[in-house]
């Protein structure tokens, strides 16, 4: 883990982006005349406010304020960048994210300004005139283009239960031929880094997680829906070092989900302390204990939330008083137990044909226990009627 | 058997001429890791109930002096430490050490199905006792075996998990390949209940366990139940 | 579709069924996919004969996820969580919905403050999808953003005044530099980015270039009322999209709703978005109000008259801003109670084993897709191209077709609006008159695709107006009850069953769920744009969507505008549709 870094590193790494940043500048600008900053200004934000956004992208990206210049240079040469963003099987929860960035509106200007080449969502043409669209990208754009994808992608004998455009081609043709030409591939939610909600057993479309249909590396932003800080920071750490961010064994980026939401989180003293809510609404749940007993997940989920929280920092889910559900973790819909419960409470009837209703590993250790208690009394008992042989 | 108890040879020569031997079965060294080992695991057990689900209520304070879960928390990776230790020192010494050769040897009985009805007849009332190369029954060492499985997974596990709450030191050290092992328990939740199923395992075997000890020392009248304690192990001469 | 392959019979078929060209070919197949701007994956295929007119449609989705088979065998209190995945758009729909299923199948009453915060939760939900859904989703079906760079600046912005006292981001400056900033996508064709490829100048723009300036300025500054209106949902929410504090019993976020700078928080918000409904979104429904009522793309009358709503957005006690009911063939004479045991859902064209209607509670959902046929349409250069074609005999679409007592229903905001409106409601009936009036538009012209694009503006003008009602009974109750959330056991030797029922955005939404030993045995949504999207029935009857579009006339038939213009107008959310 490298929480800390040494200086050296980090003189490194700052004369990195700024090669990295004047080879971005020499090259040709693709789309138009004026940089993202001076729309920016245009637009009423002063170079002071952009300064500031600019620095608050490079705290979060746990980098020292030195940074902070190079990252402006850095969204200043951004609208180099095209962006295909493709939906598969998902519920568009991570496209509504991506369009509650802010902080001031500036966000929203870099989104206007990346040059989003195709979003289903957003663009104004559809059938053959979006596909031209998106043809023309990839061909426009080869090796240069982000790949953004949401959603999971159905695959194996169910491959066809998405399909997209009047030639019926199905969601994984259209991603893997989108992927093949891509200079980096972000799965953007939970859906399309993990499969998601469609992927919990049992799985009716087979979805799988981008990663599955393409042997290029994809930088996973999982989160139902990731916080919009994380998508447009993802984007803003490709544009700084010009090669994946430093992954964690999930391929989410480190800067983001290097911690668990445990870990920072707001209640964690309460939690410490044995404090726990026992019931919604009650006198802890008024006080803010710990939510660990009515189900918080945080100790299992690694996520930033509890650091960045989401729209503008106006709340998340523990601050709600429900607790984590471990929404960017791989499987979660099928891993993290019943959602108000702590996972020890985990519902394994499905594994008894539905016998097993309330069957707890507990329950299940203890019913165990006490037949293999009843077998020990019996064998004990005919023992002493009947001695063992010698 | 003398061959393989040299260091109890002076005990030995204290043998009387009355028809009990007394023998040295467990020597100190096996006899500490077990009861340091058994204590471990109950207070392993202890604490991670309590972890699982905290029932107990702290007394309320309005200062923020109050550090319950932590406290459990707490003894329990001490204990988990300790567990882990002495489970690796157990370990050591059955592959090598030379005191647990006849621990060894009982690997030998495994192989011998004929051992094995035997054994399973003796239990179910209607064989007698077969005769054993080691010092343990295949029966016996099966649910050794599997004990140590679990103690293993439970220890990896507890690794695992001991990473996310301590992340300098030995947590800093072992981050990546845990996290790797992470991974490939599909998630730290994955890992957690692996870790919690995996204790039951350990509370299942504990009451066959103690109940094997007892039925040996009621009606094998050897003295294994001593032995633990002593060392000392007795049997009639036939 | 691999020529080589093919034996003599087919080629010889192929040849005949090329269209001639140049001569009057015949009618001919359009395919629209993907359609965009909407939520999900929507495909739809008019035959349009030689005169422009669309002779038949057929709708389709293309995509399955079986969230219905996944809720199955799962704890009930992890269900509305995982049916809320169902939609990031109406993200909050079936959070609630789901959660009101589970309760009423539990005979759980949950407190009233936590019923007023649903509200509250709600009306943030309502408030946010119509802007989006009308700026950022339908906007430039009826804006013509190239035009708006031909605007006088300060003509437009005298303009403005005609459709409101108040106008926003209407001064000189402002429009100035919005003007400027859509010059520089004009100028670089590639820098149109999301915009590029379009109809600009389509012929059925109506709107003049000051109109379309005004009405772009709202889109540009509706992007950040957006995010405001999120953060609304937030405060008690935790988060948008997909909040996270509903339980079965009632809210958890109790903390919030005892923090008076949170409820300030709220309020204030509050009435930022309220001044922008009333002063830009009503200024610009009027306006093109105004601008379309002449355009018969528009005001063509709609295939479905049936129109069904049911209450919801409860503001205190036994008051709810909008009402239950049916109308039946456009008689707005009377208003017809509902029966929910009269809804089926038929899948006689949908991709699901079992053809038959079902009522909910027994409702299957277990795929059999039979995909598309190999056929022709036009292609984007007009010329006739091998495509993949629904086949209208068999099964075309995952989309069910739900049915009240056998009959196609519309649902939506305007179906909400006309019940409301029928039925007296004192709110609704000073809203729409005020607005009939305004526009000088006839009642029936209420009918139509204009008609359901101002019903939707006209019901974010009444929580608008009057969602505070909430705020203000919650802060009232508070004062002498702080339960937020009902206790309650799920015995798991019982059976259960119940139903979630009550308008979304898109309109009357339905989850439907039996529980037994514990888990969910069965459960079934019936979604709003379901009903409006769904293919025919077992009789051949059409939904609201296809329906609409026959008898269309279409200037250009490789410009789909008049087509998803309709379509948009029913705020189609396909993932929600499907599930
Ligand atoms: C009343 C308490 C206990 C008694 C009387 C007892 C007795 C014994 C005896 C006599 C042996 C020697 C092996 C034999 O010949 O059978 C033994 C071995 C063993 N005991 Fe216990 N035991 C007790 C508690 C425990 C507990 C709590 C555990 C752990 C859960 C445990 C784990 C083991 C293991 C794993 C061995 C195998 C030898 C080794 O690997 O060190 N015992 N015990
Ligand atoms: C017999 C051995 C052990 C038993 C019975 C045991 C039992 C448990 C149980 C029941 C839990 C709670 C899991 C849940 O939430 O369901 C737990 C958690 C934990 N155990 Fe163990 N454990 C054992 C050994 C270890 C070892 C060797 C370590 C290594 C240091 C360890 C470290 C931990 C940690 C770090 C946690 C999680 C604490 C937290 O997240 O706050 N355990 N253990
Ligand atoms: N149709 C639909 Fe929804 C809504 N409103 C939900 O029930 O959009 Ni996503
Ligand atoms: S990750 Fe969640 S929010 Fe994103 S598309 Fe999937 S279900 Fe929707
Ligand atoms: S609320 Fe959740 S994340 Fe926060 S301290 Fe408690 S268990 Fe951990
Ligand atoms: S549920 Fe998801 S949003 Fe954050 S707090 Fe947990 S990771
Ligand atoms: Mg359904």
């Amino acid at each position: 883990m490298n929480i800390t870094k040494t200086d050296t590193t980090y003189d490194t790494l700052h004369k990195e982006f700024k090669e990295r940043i004047d080879k971005l500048k020499k090259l040709p600008q693709m789309d138009r005349k004026h940089s993202i900053e001076e729309i920016i200004e245009e637009n009423g934000f002063s170079r002071r406010d952009f300064m500031k956004w600019a620095g608050a992208i490079t705290a979060m990206l746990s980098l020292p304020s030195t940074f902070t210049p190079l990252m402006a240079e850095a969204v200043k040469v951004a609208d180099r960048l095209p962006i295909i963003w493709l939906h598969m099987a998902e519920c568009t929860g991570c496209t509504e994210s991506l369009l509650r960035s802010a902080n001031p509106s500036i966000d929203s200007l870099i989104f206007n300004h990346v040059s989003l080449e195709y979003q289903e969502t957003l663009m104004t043409a559809s059938g053959w005139q979006a596909e031209e669209n998106l043809e023309n990208a990839i061909e426009k754009y080869k090796g240069r283009y982000i790949l953004m994808v949401e959603g999971g992608i159905p695959s194996a004998d169910t491959e066809h239960y998405l399909t997209i455009g009047g030639h019926g081609h199905t969601g994984k043709e259209s991603a893997h031929h989108a992927s093949e030409h891509a200079a980096a591939i972000f799965a953007i939610g939970t859906c399309s880094a993990f499969g998601g909600v469609q992927a919990a057993a049992p799985n009716p479309s087979n979805a799988v997680a981008l990663s599955e249909i393409t042997s290029k590396p994809v930088i996973n932003v999982p989160g139902c829906p990731p916080s919009e800080k994380n998508i447009v920071g993802t984007l803003m750490h490709y544009l700084l070092y010009g090669t994946l961010p430093a992954l964690d064994v999930y391929n989410r980026p480190k800067w983001a989900y290097r911690l668990r939401i445990h870990d920072l989180c707001e209640r964690r003293g309460h939690f410490d302390a044995g404090e726990f809510v026992e019931q919604f609404g009650d006198e802890g749940a008024k006080d803010g204990f710990c939510l660990y007993k009515v189900g918080c997940k945080g100790p299992y989920t690694f996520n930033n939330c509890s650091k960045q929280k989401f729209n503008q920092g106006t709340s998340w889910p523990v601050q709600a008083g429900f607790g984590c559900i471990g929404c960017s973790e791989p499987n979660f819909w099928d891993t993290m137990g019943t959602v108000n419960e702590p996972l020890s409470n985990k519902l394994y009837h499905t594994t008894f044909g539905g016998l097993g209703a309330d069957a707890t590993a507990d329950r299940i250790g203890l019913s165990l226990l006490t037949a293999t208690a009843v077998g020990i009394a019996a064998h004990a008992a005919i023992s002493a009627y009947k001695n063992p042989k010698e | 058997m003398k061959e393989n108890h040299k260091d109890a040879s002076a005990m030995e020569a204290q043998k009387q001429e009355c028809d009990i031997t007394q023998e040295m079965e467990f020597a100190p060294s096996y006899r500490w890791q077990h009861w340091i080992r058994a204590l471990s695991i109950v207070i392993l057990i202890i604490t991670g109930f309590y972890i699982a689900e905290p029932i107990i209520t702290p007394i309320a304070s309005s200062q923020p002096d109050n550090f319950m879960y932590a406290l459990f928390r707490s003894w329990h990776i001490i204990f988990g430490f300790v567990l882990t230790w002495v489970v690796l020192y157990k370990s050591y010494l059955f592959l090598f050490g030379k005191k647990n050769k006849m621990e060894r040897k009982a690997i030998k009985d495994i192989f011998n199905i004929k051992v094995w009805f035997q054994q399973i007849g003796y239990y179910l009332l209607i064989s007698k006792h077969p005769k054993l190369k080691g010092v343990y029954n295949p029966l016996q060492f099966m649910a050794y075996f599997a004990f140590y499985l679990m103690i293993f997974l439970l220890i990896i596990t507890g690794f695992v998990l001991y990473v996310h709450v301590y992340h300098n030191g030995l947590g800093a050290f072992m981050y990546e390949p845990m996290r790797a092992v992470e991974a490939m328990m599909g998630g730290l939740a994955m890992v957690r209940e692996i870790h919690h199923i995996a204790m039951w395992g350990v509370i299942l075997f504990m009451l066959g366990h103690i109940y094997m000890a007892i039925y040996n020392a009621v009606f094998v009248k050897e003295g294994a139940m001593d032995a633990i304690f002593s060392g000392i192990k007795w049997h009639k001469k036939h | 579709m691999n020529d080589t392959n093919q034996t003599v019979e087919e080629v010889e078929e192929k040849v005949e069924e090329q269209p001639q060209p140049k001569s009057p070919s015949g009618p001919k197949r359009v395919v629209v996919d993907p359609i965009t701007r909407i939520e999900g994956h929507l495909r739809a295929e008019v035959i349009v004969g030689d005169d422009g007119v669309v002779q038949d449609a057929f709708v389709s989705s293309t995509l399955w996820r079986g969230l219905e088979v996944i809720a199955k065998g799962r704890d009930p209190r992890n269900v509305p969580l995982i049916m809320q995945r169902i939609c990031g758009v109406c993200t909050y729909s079936h959070y609630l919905k789901s959660t009101m299923a589970m309760e009423n199948a539990l005979g759980i009453k949950i407190p009233y403050n936590a019923e007023l915060v649903r509200t509250l939760m709600d009306a943030a939900l309502f408030l946010h999808d119509h802007v989006v859904h009308f700026y950022h989703l339908h906007g430039v079906d009826w804006v013509d953003i190239v035009s708006a760079l031909d605007a006088d600046l300060e003509k437009a912005s005298k303009l403005a005044f005609k459709y409101s006292d108040n106008p926003i981001g209407t001064g000189v400056n402002e429009l100035k530099k919005v003007k400027e900033t859509v010059a520089k996508f004009a100028t670089h064709p590639q820098g149109l980015g999301p915009f590029a490829n379009a109809y600009w100048g389509h012929g059925t723009y109506k709107l003049t270039p000051e109109q379309n300036l005004i009405a772009l300025s709202h889109y540009l500054k509706a992007l950040e009322m957006q995010r405001l209106v999120a953060q609304m949902q937030a405060i008690f929410g935790g988060k948008n999209p997909h909040p996270q504090s509903l339980v079965i019993g009632g809210v958890t976020c109790v903390m919030d709703m005892l923090d008076p700078a949170r409820m300030a928080e709220y309020m204030v918000k509050f009435k930022k978005i309220a001044d922008f409904v009333n002063n830009a979104y009503y200024a610009d429904i009027a306006m093109a109000a105004e601008m379309y009522k002449g355009e018969a793309s528009v005001m063509k009358p709609m295939g479905v008259k049936n129109f069904m709503a049911f209450e919801s957005m409860k503001v205190g006690k036994n008051d709810y801003l909008f009402d239950s009911g049916i109308i039946m063939d456009g008689d707005i004479s009377k208003v017809l109670d509902i029966d929910i045991s009269k809804i089926t859902e038929d899948a006689t064209h949908s991709w699901y084993k079992n053809d038959k209607a079902l009522h909910p509670y027994d409702g299957e959902t277990d795929g059999n897709y039979t995909g598309f046929v190999d056929g022709k349409s036009v292609g984007s250069d007009g010329k006739m191209i091998d495509t993949k074609n629904i086949d209208p005999e068999g099964k075309y679409s995952w989309i069910k077709s739900p049915r009240y007592d056998g009959k196609s229903m519309e649902v939506g905001p305007l179906a909400g609006i006309l019940v409301s409106y029928v039925k007296g409601n004192k709110r609704v009936v000073k809203i729409v008159n005020e607005f009939l009036e305004k526009t000088g538009v006839p009642t029936e012209a209420l009918f139509s695709t204009l008609g359901r694009t101002a019903a939707r503006m006209l019901q974010a003008k009444l929580i608008a107006d009057h969602g505070l009602t909430a705020f203000d009974n919650l802060i009232e109750n508070l004062k002498v009850d702080q339960e937020t959330c009902a206790t309650y056991t799920i015995d798991k030797d019982k059976e259960y069953k119940g139903v979630g029922i009550g308008d979304v955005p898109r309109g009357m939404l339905s989850h439907w769920v039996r529980i037994k030993n514990g888990v969910v045995e069965n459960y079934q949504a019936v979604v709003p744009s379901t009903w409006n999207a769904g293919p025919m029935d077992a009789t051949g009857q059409k939904g609201p969507y296809e329906a609409d579009l026959v008898g269309l006339k279409i200037k250009d038939i490789t410009q789909p505008l008049e087509i998803i213009r309709i379509i948009h107008s029913y705020d189609p959310c396909i993932a929600c549709a499907v599930h």
